[in-house]
């Protein structure tokens, strides 16, 4: 009695088994919460870039009504002085240099966009390491058609009846091995990064942090300015013509624009905040995540929720009616 | 100085003049011009204060962010090379490949024989 057709089968059949449990017992890195990490920390320091060029423009107006009402001296403050080659300072007063502090918000933007630019740079290679476009899908695909092409020849030769679905599972199978060593490399090279990386993502985030508060500050000053320079216009005018005279009521709709534009601000600074606060534990959760470790991604899904609400925050701020008030 | 204290010292600031500009437009609006003057002259150097104090703040925050642009570089920098990495075992993924077409031939031979 001939059983070799049938052993031929149960030899496929157990190899495609072996396969499918291989397979199924080294799950790839989920790319997913990678994606969501990016999108939070790059809609972070957007919210936080944008408010801190409204804050630029009323400090700016800030200062040149401190100038025109007399409180800051033009000439002390502005005149600008060449020191050495190439260095030009800010004028001195009592062996200190008075910047205006909209000078100061210029420079601390530009340091902002430096260190946004480095940790988007850092959380994209992260998106690219537990992703799968660092590998070439055409390299698997033409291993996994030129094992095909071998297995074919395998049932041609000895003419064996096998199950399509096994000859399916069988023919992918030396290409997802492959693969296979790819994730196993892929995840060791995440974990390592994500445990070298986190102090420098503690850091970050505290730096944010702590210029969120300076800008709630700045801001809480230049409102306070701003709001003062229309109540005081609004104060010139005797009561008896503030019914009839235009200026009186565009100084209180401007003043209550004002308003309108600085809980948005105040607004999305708090946003920006609690997506700074839980941007650490964002990012241990993508470390447990790679390391199979349980985790809801409690705090990545609130970041991402809390991005989107920042968006739409200073999306609403981008308004043209929000930025000609700013002017006012 | 932390941002807890900085922040209580912009907040001390802040409240007095808040309270120096609400007694200069009170005295303004009685008539007390020279009252009114004299607080908002107390207000300005509050003001001046305040914008010392956070630009300090901004000044001390600019030299702290240039070391974590540094450290942040250095993670990326470690990235990039672990990407580089993942990207030269795709070669070695080929190599198991062609060990499974070896194989492949294994089972064939083997296959022949159990016939």
């Amino acid at each position: 009695m001939n059983h070799g057709p049938l052993k031929n089968r149960v030899c496929l059949l157990a190899i495609t088994a072996g396969l499918a449990i291989l397979l199924a017992g080294c799950a790839t890195v989920d790319p997913h919460p990678f994606q969501q990490y990016a999108a939070a920390v790059k809609e972070a320091g957007d919210g936080l870039d944008k408010v801190l060029v409204q804050d630029i423009d009323w400090s700016r107006d800030k200062y040149i009504e401190n100038v025109l009402d007399g409180s800051v001296n033009l000439a002390h403050t502005a005149i600008l002085d060449r020191k050495s080659a190439f260095t030009v300072s800010f004028p001195e007063s009592g062996g200190v240099t008075v910047k205006p502090t909209f000078y100061q918000l210029q420079d601390a933007r530009v340091t902002l966009l430096n260190l946004n630019e480095a940790t988007e740079k850092y959380i994209n290679l992260l998106g690219t390491l537990a992703g799968s476009t660092t590998l070439n899908p055409k390299t698997f695909d033409a291993m996994a058609k030129e094992t095909d092409a071998s297995l074919n020849s395998i049932i041609k030769k000895l003419d064996a009846q096998v199950p399509g679905n096994a000859v399916h599972l069988f023919s992918v199978g030396s290409a997802e091995i492959a693969r296979l060593i790819i994730e196993d490399k892929r995840r060791d090279a995440l974990v390592k990064v994500l445990t070298e990386s986190q102090a420098g993502i503690d850091d970050y985030c505290l730096r944010c942090l702590k210029l969120l508060m300076i800008l709630d500050e700045s801001l809480a000053t230049d409102y306070s300015a701003k709001a003062m320079v229309l109540e005081g216009n609004f104060s010139k005018i005797s009561l008896e013509k503030r019914a009839v005279d235009p200026k009186a009521r565009s100084a209180v709709e401007h003043l209550l624009q004002l308003n309108s534009d600085y809980l948005a601000l105040v607004h999305a600074l708090k946003s920006a905040k609690n997506i700074y606060d839980a941007l650490p534990q964002g990012h241990r959760e993508l470390l447990k995540s790679v390391q199979k470790q349980p985790t809801g991604f409690e705090a990545i899904k609130s970041l991402y929720e809390e991005g989107k609400r920042l968006k739409s925050i200073y999306d609403e701020l981008n308004k043209p009616a929000a930025a000609s008030t700013a002017k006012g | 100085m932390t941002n807890e204290q900085a922040d209580s010292a912009f907040q001390a600031l802040h409240d007095t003049q808040r309270a120096a500009r609400m007694l200069y437009m009170d005295l303004r609006d009685a008539g007390d011009a020279a009252g009114a003057a004299n607080a908002k002259l107390r207000a300005n150097r509050l003001q001046n204060e305040i914008d010392n104090l956070i630009n300090k703040e901004l000044a001390d925050w600019q030299e702290g962010a240039e070391n974590v642009i540094h450290e942040l570089s250095v993670a990326a920098e470690t990235a990039r090379q672990a990407v580089a990495q993942v990207e030269k075992d795709v070669k070695n993924a080929e190599k198991v490949a062609s060990a499974m077409k070896l194989l492949d031939s294994a089972i064939t031979i083997a296959m022949k024989l159990l016939g």
